[in-house]
């Protein structure tokens, strides 16, 4: 049970002058229960690589298969959810509930399942149950992008893709958003987030996929990903390697700040705090 | 001087839901601003007073003495208070970014060669000359943001509202325009700047907490920092702070709060 990608190049407009290499030879695999961080600056590819791992967009050379199909029939779509940037602007439902039932009732989910799976959703992203009736325009953006994602889920795909879920949701609700894909993951669901904010997701992600200008210049676990030292590195890390610069015995391959805490408070003797 | 002057703002959306409640804020000319908050916690409903794109339903706001209330005001007052959102996509008319860019001061009916100078400074300001004869489509998020500043910029505002614009780019970009917005504050523009992301206050002259329609913290963000429970607001602390606090309660004593890599830096290698 795996997406496998294959030596997959991607060409916009082919054979006319306009034409652009987006991906070059990209070999991956996600398997089952995975939690994949895909990031890289704008324009390196990473939104044209997910759009391949639907069958949205079909590579010039290469393979994209889902559990040993092709990615390009409707059994892929049903397995693989995927959500793009400005999910907001994909609202359309009178309610919240009709917004996020859309998919599954879709794939032909049917009450009373259809009703739990959505409740289901909408209580695992800390939203509530109670927001059903209400209209998804009277929300504000981050709930917004809850609200879609819930959509997502709701259809319980094997594989969620989600392209930047993190950009405008406050810290409490990338919490809530963070610690449900974790759950999903754990559970046996494959997870792959798209996104430049590095440093909220290290701490989440058990791989992570670099891409630049359309090739995969890094791959492998967040503690190899600290070595690598990209510039989208936690800024705590940045202090513990200038900290190490200047004599102090702390570990560099640290980029979490409860991880930093104890190791500054090792090198200076001081008592550990209790944490709260 | 006072120039954004709001009074017990009120606001309930068109449903009824009240999305601002007695709000009072005052905004000196030249001010460099950070408001933050959770989603939900009227930021937008707030900037969105501040040039008559909602107007109270109760209380009052006016911007160099105009009230948003009075109709006959609103050209005075857009002319005065700029905004740039979150979605450049969305702003963009004309083909070539020049255009684009051309489009506001034109629409102030002001002579070609005046329009063709407010061009020019607009795009040194933000550092896209080599961007002028390009489609504004074709731009990446971060260069379509640093257009659609421009844009605003060249219709010269007294004061530019940007509205969680950083929010979808990446590291780089958002450097970036991060930067061109205290370039364009220091050259005297009031700037009031909406963001989840507090390390984007700490050089702020002022940083104001919202929560629940209300404003609950309004002070120089160090201060902020150190008085206010922000993570009790739904907001995370800029990672250093946080570190910095921690640090603190353990026994370290710094000299102060750091705000900053360079700061903490600092205070650890002095108490060696």
């Amino acid at each position: 049970m795996s997406i496998e990608v294959k030596d997959v190049t991607f060409r916009y407009a082919p054979g006319t002058p306009l034409e652009t290499t987006a991906l070059e030879g990209i070999s991956l695999s996600i398997n089952k229960g995975d939690f994949v961080l895909i990031s890289g600056a704008i324009g390196s590819g990473k939104s044209t690589l997910i759009r391949h791992l639907n069958g949205l967009l079909r590579p010039s050379s290469g393979q994209v298969t889902v559990d040993g199909i092709a990615a390009y029939g409707k059994k892929v779509k049903a397995k693989v959810g995927v959500l793009f940037q400005f999910p907001h602007q994909q609202l359309f439902g009178r309610t919240i509930f009709e917004d996020v039932a859309f998919g599954p009732r879709n794939f032909g989910l049917r009450n009373p399942e259809l009703k739990r799976q959505v409740h289901d959703a909408l209580e695992m992203l800390g939203l509530g149950q109670g927001i059903c009736p209400t209209s998804p325009f009277s929300l504000s953006g981050g709930q917004k992008r809850l609200v879609a994602i819930a959509g997502v889920l709701a259809s319980r795909p094997d594989y969620i893709v989600l392209d930047e879920p993190l950009s405008g949701l406050d810290a409490e609700h990338k919490k809530s958003l963070l610690s449900a894909l974790q759950l999903l993951s754990s559970k046996g669901t494959s997870v792959v987030v798209v996104s430049h904010q590095v440093s909220d997701l290290l701490s989440v992600a058990q791989k992570i996929f670099l891409l630049d200008r359309g090739s995969l210049v890094f791959s492998g676990t967040p503690a190899e990903y600290a070595k690598h030292s990209p510039p989208s590195m936690p800024e705590i890390n940045f202090l513990m390697k200038e900290l190490r610069s200047r004599g102090f015995d702390v570990r560099d391959d640290v980029f979490g700040i409860d991880d930093a805490f104890s190791e500054i408070t090792r090198v200076l003797g001081l008592k550990e705090a209790v944490e709260e | 001087m006072t120039m954004i002057d709001i009074r017990k703002l009120r606001y309930n959306y068109p449903d009824g839901t009240l999305a601002l409640d007695s709000v009072d804020l005052h905004i000196a000319r030249g001010e460099l601003i950070v408001i933050a908050g959770r989603n939900g916690s009227g930021k937008s409903s707030l900037v969105r007073h501040m040039n008559a794109l909602l107007l109270p339903s109760g209380g009052s706001v006016s911007v160099n003495g105009l009230c948003t209330s009075q109709k006959k005001h609103h050209p005075d007052i857009r002319r005065a208070v700029g905004m740039v959102f979150q979605e450049p996509d969305s702003q963009f008319i004309g083909m070539t970014v020049e255009e684009d860019i051309a489009f506001g001061p034109e629409n102030l009916g002001l002579p070609s060669s005046r329009i063709r100078n407010l061009v020019d400074i607009s795009v040194t300001t933000l550092g896209i000359s080599g961007l002028r004869y390009l489609s504004p489509r074709s731009l990446s998020g971060g260069q379509k943001q640093k257009v659609a500043a421009a844009g605003v910029l060249a219709m010269e505002p007294q004061c530019i509202i940007f509205d969680e614009i950083t929010s979808m780019l990446d590291p780089l970009s958002r450097q970036e325009i991060l930067g061109a917005i205290r370039h364009i504050h220091s050259g005297g523009t009031t700037v009031i700047h909406v963001t989840h992301r507090l390390e984007e206050a700490v050089d702020a002259d002022r940083l104001i907490i919202m929560d629940s329609g209300r404003i609950v913290a309004d002070g120089l963000p160090r201060n902020v920092f150190m008085e206010y429970d922000l993570e009790g607001y739904g907001i995370e602390m800029p990672v250093m702070v946080k570190l910095s606090k921690m640090l603190a309660s353990a026994g370290f004593s710094g000299r102060r709060l750091a705000l900053t890599k360079e700061e903490l830096l600092e205070d650890i290698c002095q108490l060696r």
